[in-house]
């Protein structure tokens, strides 16, 4: 049953395969009116819903930013097979990185706000000037790794759905990783849960891939537009989500 | 007390270069893994941009440790 969500989220895009349009006409991109390479964007569940899943003739390469991407181009993983080619990129709602780019952002500006308390907070008088940019220096060095520690776990925490397999790369920690996958022919089940009042405000979720057998179920965590994932690995694996 | 003060600012700074060699060690590590993790997911021109990032980390904190040294 089609919603009213919109695909351009917070969190990333979809782009599909452009059919022939009839109604739509994005503002952005000169849509062709041409049946057989016609490309129009997916603005609206509603058109989501009757579009086909094709491949896309002019595939696009994902922001840094994008946490679902359909048909992405430029991306590769380990061991891909010659004839694999990603359908949908899945990776944890941008959202989720907001607590710590709220704390970079504070811990930013704290040495700011701090001034007039630094006479209490160090021996400044003791302190030479170029000690004192040394200090400061280091502790925004400090900042700008964790900043990009965080940002590179979140980035490689990321899933691919493919035209033969689904993989799963979880990223818990810059040392501790662990890669999951399953064939499309062994998933039984697809389904999402959506809990709380963020992920249903931000439209994230899980998505649980329930395989056959003792091969080993695989969870998308907190990714954004979970129902549309969900919908797209059912009609991959040829069942459409109730 | 003009001995103190001396004292002081040169234990800050002696202090400063441990750590920042310390974090200038993590960098590194950080640098490497990213590294792993791109082989294992790349991305054209974003695992660039993040790359190029931990290098600038490494960078500036082997920057800062040098000017340190030549400080003390």
């Amino acid at each position: 049953m089609p919603d009213d969500n919109n695909l351009t989220d917070l969190s990333g895009e979809i782009l599909l395969d452009e059919e022939n349009e009839t109604s739509s006409s994005s503002p952005i991109e000169e849509t062709n009116t041409d049946p057989a390479s016609a490309t129009p964007k997916i603005e609206s569940a509603e058109e989501f819903e009757s579009v086909s899943e094709d491949r896309p003739v002019d595939k696009k390469t994902p922001s840094i930013f994008s946490s679902l991407y359909y048909y992405p181009k430029g991306i590769e993983f380990s061991g891909q097979e010659s004839n694999e080619e990603i359908i949908l990129l899945i990776r944890r709602s941008f959202v989720t990185n907001i607590p710590w780019i709220s704390m970079v952002l504070l811990f930013s500006i704290l040495p700011i706000l701090l001034i007039p308390f630094y006479s209490f907070l160090l021996p400044l008088d003791e302190i030479q000037p170029p000690t004192r940019i040394f200090l400061l220096s280091f502790y925004y060095i400090i900042i700008f790794g964790l900043a990009i520690l965080k940002f590179a776990l979140w980035f490689y925490h990321v899933s691919y759905l493919t035209n033969l397999r689904i993989i799963d790369f979880d990223v818990h920690g810059i040392l501790l990783r662990d890669v999951s996958e399953t064939r499309l022919k062994l998933v039984q089940e697809v389904k999402y849960t959506q809990n709380g009042f963020f992920q249903s405000l931000f439209n994230f979720g899980e998505v649980f891939v329930q395989t056959a057998g003792t091969v080993q179920n695989i969870e998308f965590d907190k990714a954004p537009n979970p129902q549309k994932i969900a919908r797209i690995i059912g009609d991959k694996i040829g069942r459409r989500l109730k | 007390m003009f001995d103190t003060f001396i004292n002081i600012d040169l234990f800050i700074r002696f202090l400063l270069l441990v750590l920042v060699a310390i974090y200038g060690f993590f960098a590194i590590i950080l640098t490497f893994q990213i590294n792993v993790l791109d082989k294992m997911a790349h991305q054209v021109r974003s695992s660039l941009t993040i790359m190029l990032l931990s290098f600038i980390n490494v960078a500036a904190s082997l920057i800062l440790l040098i000017v340190l040294i030549l400080s003390l």
